[in-house]
């Protein structure tokens, strides 16, 4: 797998899983290797840094909360980030739904 | 590597400071102990470096290294060498009451130089604030360093007040003494500290809004305390304000009527608007209304919610008036000791603001002096517990003490204008 092709749709993804529910981020994390397949699986040296990256943009929001008996640091998406999720999802559509017509034809 | 040894090597790695680096650190220690990982950690995980400098780069930017932020003085000194070349006159620039300054020659030209100048100041002080504020945020031997130096020179500046009282206090009461001159020297060196604190104190919170920190409570008394802090620190900075606008904008204030320019002139007219009326306070008022409203409109909507402008604004807000801050008091309260710790400093007729060195000097100082600001940002906007974590004052507090203590003897030892031989010469004149 790409890397590269990972870490141009990892805000995507992150966006994506955290518009289910507000997790933190080892959930996050297990949410996401449940979800994926092997080769998309976010390391945490990529994912908390992303997370912070987002959270600077203001597209998620962190809060620290009492989860179960320990404070856990919760993610979930602000405003700016669904309407960001909105936006990015269309284009992944129209993209996705371009690259398949491509190769439906060469095939 | 376990999980304790990770952490450690993580933490030792780690540039990122204050509170962000409290959460940074308590959120892997949570995760490692969610996932009960005890090995291999290296490999689940990855490098604690890597991992510490991928933090970095996205809570420090593109000066999350040491080389980049050597960059910052190479550009301005490039940049001061270029206005050397292309602008030498602009060192120039005397003030008013020199007889042969150019003020006398052609004022409006002075007028304009001076504008030009007082815009030029903000460029290499507001490039030093960032190489402070990033140096703010890190926990490394280079911080303590400048922490050191910074303290230096805030204790140069306390000795140097206390040391001075009995002289003003003599002159005060001497006969033929210009004493609005002494009087205003004396109130600005007592308003030094209280200055710079609320400055920080308010511009910071106008952009962090109310926020309680990690690990306390959010607490009546800590709202009555923060408010009360804002209202002196509205005052005071209304005054300062005032002050700046009265130093910038009307170069012409002492000049002799007919020595100004001409009535209906550009010149002339703007220095009249800003000499007194509504002019004279409107820029402290324009101030003061902007960072209320960024204020309550942070605290309002929550820093996470606030939105991009209003943020923007109140940061810009706070560079340039930390800058202008500097710019007043140092030019004009630290001429004292500042021939001796900071010899280019030297203060009356000439500002010569553009001259490299002395910019230089006081670029580097002012981001010399932001990691203390952030300190005590951290320490009002969120807690004592916070200040003494994130900014391991102690050490270099001590340090700085100590140095500042001997720079400000070893002046007065070498000095034939000290208060102490003030008293030895006055005593000589009276038993002779």
């Amino acid at each position: 797998m790409n890397k590269e092709l990972l870490k141009g749709h990892s805000e995507l993804i992150i966006l994506s899983a955290l518009a289910k529910k507000p997790m933190h981020g080892y959930v996050l994390s297990e949410a996401l290797r449940e979800a994926m397949p092997d080769m998309f699986q976010f390391g945490v040296g990529m994912l908390y840094p992303l997370l912070h990256k987002l959270e600077r943009k203001r597209l998620i929001t962190g809060q620290w909360l009492e989860v179960g008996h320990a404070r856990r640091k919760v993610y979930s998406l602000t405003k700016n980030g669904k309407k960001q999720l909105a936006s990015q999802s269309k284009e992944w559509r129209a993209f996705n739904q371009a690259i398949n017509q491509l190769m439906s034809r060469s095939s | 590597m376990n999980p304790q040894e990770y952490i450690n090597k993580f933490t030792e790695k780690l540039n990122t400071g204050g509170l962000k680096r409290q959460e940074i650190i308590e959120e892997l220690k949570n995760h490692i102990s969610d996932s009960a990982e005890t090995e291999n950690l290296e490999k689940n995980i990855g490098n604690p470096e890597t991992l510490a400098r991928t933090y970095d780069r996205t809570h420090l930017g593109w000066l999350y290294s040491r080389k980049r932020i050597l960059l910052i003085p190479i550009l301005l000194g490039i940049f001061f060498m270029l206005m050397q070349k292309i602008a030498p006159n602009l060192n120039s620039v005397d003030y008013y009451w020199n007889p042969s300054g150019m003020a006398f020659t052609n004022p409006d030209l002075f007028y304009f130089y001076n504008l030009i100048r007082d815009i030029f100041i903000l460029i290499p002080l507001t490039a030093a604030a960032l190489i402070g504020q990033t140096a703010a945020r890190m926990h490394k031997i280079q911080t303590t360093l400048l922490l050191a130096i910074a303290i230096t020179f805030i204790t140069c500046a306390t000795l140097n007040l206390l040391q001075n009282i009995p002289r003003y206090i003599k002159f005060l009461s001497t006969p033929n003494i210009v004493i609005g001159t002494l009087y205003y020297e004396v109130l600005f060196q007592a308003v030094f500290t209280t200055v710079l604190l609320s400055i920080t104190a308010f511009c910071t919170m106008a952009f962090s809004g109310w926020k309680s920190s990690l690990k306390t409570q959010f607490t009546r008394g800590k709202f009555y305390f923060q408010t009360l802090v804002l209202i002196v620190a509205s005052i005071i900075l209304f005054f300062v304000i005032s002050l700046i606008t009265e130093m910038i904008l009307v170069p012409y204030d002492l000049t002799m009527p007919e020595m100004r320019p001409a009535v209906g002139t550009f010149a002339r007219e703007l220095n009249d608007f800003f000499e007194g009326g509504i002019g004279a306070v409107l820029p402290s008022i324009v101030v003061i209304v902007l960072l209320w409203y960024s204020f309550i409109k942070q605290s309002y909507n929550k820093i996470k919610e606030a939105n991009q402008l209003n943020r923007a604004q109140a940061i810009t807000f706070f560079i340039i008036l930390s800058a202008a801050a500097y710019a007043f008091i140092f030019n004009l309260q630290l001429k004292e000791y500042s021939s001796f710790a900071f010899p280019l400093a030297a203060l009356g007729v000439t500002l010569s603001y553009l001259k490299p060195r002395f910019w230089f000097v006081w670029g580097i100082l002012l981001g010399l002096l932001v990691p203390i600001l952030d300190q005590i940002k951290n320490f009002l906007v969120h807690s004592p517990t916070d200040f003494i974590h994130s900014g391991k004052m102690l050490i270099p507090a001590l340090l700085g003490s100590l140095i500042g203590f001997l720079v400000v003897n070893l002046k007065y030892s070498s000095s034939n204008n000290t208060p102490r031989q003030h008293v030895e010469h006055n005593k000589r004149i009276i038993s002779n």
